[in-house]
């Protein structure tokens, strides 16, 4: 069940709430997480009730791995053997239904073997879930994860906010708000105010923006897919409308699931925080899906050392973790290299910083035009990333990245030119070795939805920002929008509210074919 | 962050009635669609149809499929055009016995081999003339489906009461057509069923054939212009036009074991490669080896049967740019002269069921149009160059 769609909106969220309320009102909370946990696991069947059983399954293991783990503390062996045991049955899960036919390829590629293990279907939020209960386990391991009864343990892994595509949720952060009985006591009319506001925005951005923009994407990563040569503004305006699609589609769905959980009272993460407006790739990586970065970060780069051991170690560890990142992303190794390459931006990044320390640079207050420079070198070298993220195969990114340099010829169209009054370069271009016409795989070449876009992600609030005064989302230390945008703060005053109603009016007349967000894939 | 129950309350109210909008918007589109005729059952329309001359095309709901069936098991036709949209040009008025233009039901030979199927055991026409596309051999384009053979035409969505409001800014219904088919009224001069049908006057016609009429007399504006869009996919290698070297063996397979089963049960079955408008051709043939398969397709084709005609390039029976209806369309002169072409082969058995003089007499007057004058159109009819060609329509 997508959120943008009529069925979730009008019949399984009300009802849903519904019940919740009703339930707050008997004044019995512990019978709040159950009816979330039931109402979850049939959002989840909506998909393929099959995998249900997987889902449960792998949430009774890990809850008795977990309670274990924290009954064995002071026993250092056991301990250790019934950690390993619970992540390696999670990662082999994770590894059969993900990855197990890319290794097999790859094992074929290898020794010109023909093993086939047919096709597997990949279980939705494999990816998510699996993280989560890994960080349980790991959290217990340390002694850092309370024990807690099972029914909030199971309504935290399933809570259908997050279920299908994250913010990818701790333990500690998630479990104690369903097992204390005073979140349910606490919830008020705010909190319904607050996540149907955040939720609308979020489906605006997904459905208006997202969507929208995705059609120019599609049409030529599909075109270098069958063999076309996209020229360099067709393969530029094709990243660049793939680059803004997957921040609406994520942040819109990130958005969605915040605001949802609020709407039952449930905090959950920030998960972006304006990414776009990054000066650099650490910086990108601490503003883009935030709770996989940090998940990623605690889990993997300071067990591996983190910068502790060395500056060579450190490089290394982060090639490590970003080429890990790459691979949870996707089976296929345009995941993995483009991960690789985000590992490479950041290994430079730090290296450019530290020449700039060693320079005397003051890095602390950066000039205004060292801070656009910076911008726009961090977004080139993301959107050449993204040739490798969205094509189909390593040939499609190849193609797509002769196209961002030029190598399949420069087409100029011809619409823009006379628009913009640039008409009497017609004749002189041809000389330069650019051509002038139609560009035809971008459709009708949306220059202006481009610049409409980029104007909103580089210099407007987030939904973090436009919200604080409600306290959005857990771990919230973001400015508010403040300066000019200030008047963008949201507050409960009839004018936000008719604004907000018909935002969400437009978004949801305007839904009438629901797309899948991206990040169910992954 | 605290505030009182009061400003919430209200904020809520306010929210609250905004989104009590979109039932009333759907409520009101669903009056949209009733009157539109978009939720009467097939039968009833066929039924209407046979009565009246009214065109039908839905824009919500699949139904070609079970709408060209329901009109075959009533009609019982001596001859029956099957095929893919590019058949629909095919028109009753040009036979002598009871004709039905099935375009649109199949789209592989899997489901044109299922059609066949059920007229065996149902009723067999006389004659059964396929077009076939080019297309449904490209294994890069997969194995094309209708995904109608399921649709029962009665499907309902709640999805569906919203798409109106789509349309109205994609500009695909104009706001006066949607007002007044909400009043009751009809925008389409002619009794019409179907959102499409209504509001641009283009359908199908109780036999089965589709016309563009509201394309063609300007009715509306919103065609192929200068095959532009064909063209986008073709150099995007897109849709029906993805690139392919060679044909697939499984879908030559499939179209093997479709004329097989004809010839075994005695369907007298003729096929033909569907025409493109020469310009596009061209198109075509400037993208190197892209389209080597039509090539390889089009001299394998007289291996299977002596009744497979090609008439892929229109130059080589005389039409051209202009008699086309968009970048993927054949018009009604075309495919008359494609029935005239085919009448003059003997063994091809047509000639019988065929009204030739009223056919050599149509290509004559209408040469360099898409369209004969409908004879159920009883307004000035007037073909105007919708391509933007240059086409002279006198």
């Amino acid at each position: 069940m997508l959120f943008n769609s009529y069925f979730f909106i009008f019949f399984f969220l009300p009802i849903t709430l519904g019940i919740f309320l009703f339930i707050r009102k008997l004044n019995y909370p512990k019978l709040v997480p159950i009816w979330l946990i039931l109402a979850s696991l049939f959002f989840y069947s909506w998909w393929n009730p099959l995998y249900v059983m997987l889902l449960i399954f792998s949430i009774i293991i890990n809850f008795m791995i977990g309670s274990i783990l924290n009954k064995t503390y002071n026993q250092p062996y056991y301990h250790n053997i019934i950690l390993i045991i619970g992540i390696t049955a999670n990662l082999c899960l994770l590894c059969y239904f993900k990855y197990a036919g890319f290794l097999v390829n790859i094992v074929n590629d290898l020794f010109s073997s023909q093993i086939n293990i047919g096709s597997i279907v990949l279980p939705l939020a494999i990816s998510f879930f699996t993280l989560q209960q890994v960080s349980y386990l790991i959290d217990a391991y340390h002694g850092e994860a309370k024990q807690f009864d099972f029914i909030s343990y199971a309504a935290s892994v399933t809570f259908f906010p997050h279920l299908i595509a994250g913010p990818i949720v701790r333990y500690r952060d998630l479990v104690p708000q369903f097992s204390r009985a005073p979140v349910m006591k606490s919830y008020n009319s705010t909190d319904l105010v607050v996540g149907l506001t955040i939720f609308f925005i979020g489906l605006f951005k997904k459905v208006i923006l997202g969507d929208t923009i995705a059609v120019h994407a599609n049409t030529v990563f599909s075109a270098a897919a069958v063999g076309a040569q996209a020229t360099f503004l067709e393969a530029w305006g094709a990243v660049m409308a793939f680059n803004f699609q997957i921040y609406f589609d994520f942040s819109g769905y990130s958005d969605m699931a915040i605001g949802l959980a609020r709407i039952f009272g449930i905090r959950l993460p920030i998960n972006f925080d304006s990414p776009y407006k990054a000066v650099n790739f650490i910086d990108f990586w601490r503003r883009w899906h935030i709770t996989l970065t940090s998940f990623m970060r605690d889990y993997l780069y300071f067990p591996l050392g983190g910068s502790r051991k060395g500056v060579p170690r450190q490089y290394l560890n982060i090639m490590i973790i970003m080429l890990i990142c790459g691979l949870w992303h996707g089976a296929g190794w345009t995941f993995v290299i483009w991960g690789g390459v985000h590992g490479l931006y950041i290994v430079i990044n730090h290296l450019w910083l530290t020449l700039r320390r060693r320079w005397g640079h003051d890095l602390d207050h950066p000039t205004w035009y060292g801070t656009v420079l910076a911008r726009c070198i961090t977004m080139a070298a993301l959107l050449f990333s993204i040739a490798i993220f969205r094509a189909d195969n390593l040939h499609t990114s190849w193609l797509m990245i002769k196209g961002l340099a030029g190598l399949n010829g420069v087409l100029v169209p011809e619409l823009h030119l006379n628009l913009w009054g640039l008409g009497f370069l017609q004749p002189v271009l041809p000389g330069w070795g650019i051509q002038v016409g139609t560009i035809s795989l971008l459709g009708s070449y949306p220059m202006e939805g481009l610049i409409f876009c980029w104007l909103i992600v580089s210099f407007m609030p987030n939904t973090q920002e436009i919200m604080s005064r409600a306290e959005p989302a857990l771990h919230y230390h973001l400015q508010e929008a403040a300066g000019t945008w200030a008047w963008l703060r949201w507050r409960p005053t009839p004018a936000w509210a008719l604004a907000c109603g018909l935002l969400a009016v437009i978004t949801m007349l305007m839904m009438a074919k629901p797309s899948p967000f991206l990040y169910f894939q992954f | 962050m605290s505030w009182t129950l009061t400003p919430i309350r209200k904020y809520l109210v306010i929210f609250g009635l905004c989104l009590g909008a979109v039932p009333l918007i759907g409520l009101i589109n669903f009056v949209f669609l009733m009157n539109a005729g978009e939720f009467e059952p097939i039968d009833k329309i066929i039924e209407i149809q046979s009565q009246h001359d009214a065109l039908f095309y839905s824009a919500l709901r699949t139904v070609t499929y079970p709408y060209k069936l329901s009109l075959f098991h009533h009609v019982k036709p001596r001859v029956v055009a099957l095929g893919a949209s590019r058949v629909w040009q095919i028109r009753s008025q040009y036979f002598t016995g009871s004709f039905v233009n099935m375009g649109g039901a199949m789209a592989s030979f899997k489901e044109g081999e299922a059609i066949l199927r059920k007229m065996a055991a149902s009723h067999k026409p006389a004659v059964v003339i396929m077009g076939i596309d080019p297309w449904w051999f490209a294994s890069g384009a997969g194995n094309f489906q209708m995904g109608t053979a399921t649709a029962t035409g009665q499907e309902f969505r709640l999805d569906m009461l919203f798409m109106p409001c789509d349309w109205l800014i994609r500009q695909k219904v104009s706001y006066q057509n949607y007002f007044k088919v909400l009043l009751g009224k009809t925008p389409s001069p002619i009794p019409a069923f179907g959102v499409t049908a209504v509001t641009r006057m283009d359908g199908f016609y109780k036999d089965g054939s589709y016309y563009d009429l509201g394309l063609v007399t300007g009715f509306h504006n919103l065609g192929d212009r200068k095959f532009e869009w064909v063209e986008s996919k073709i150099k995007a290698g897109s849709d029906a036009f993805k690139y392919d070297k060679s044909i697939s063996k499984d879908r030559w397979e499939e179209f093997v074991s479709m004329v097989m089963f004809a010839q075994r049960e005695n369907i007298h079955l003729i096929t033909f490669l569907t025409p493109l408008p020469p310009r596009i051709i061209d198109l075509m043939a400037n993208m190197g080896d892209n389209y080597a398969y039509i090539d390889e397709l089009r001299a394998m084709l007289p291996e299977v049967s002596k009744l497979s005609y090609d008439f892929f390039d229109p130059r080589s029976f005389g039409s051209s740019d202009c008699e086309f209806i968009d970048g993927i369309h054949g018009g009604e002169i075309t495919y008359l002269r494609i029935l005239l072409e085919i009448s003059k082969d003997p063994a091809s058995g047509l000639s019988p069921y065929l009204n030739l003089d009223k056919i050599v007499k149509c290509i004559d007057q209408y040469r360099g149009k898409a369209m004969v004058p409908p004879p159920f159109y009883k307004q000035p009819f007037i073909e105007r160059d919708f391509l933007e060609l240059g086409c002279k329509k006198p």
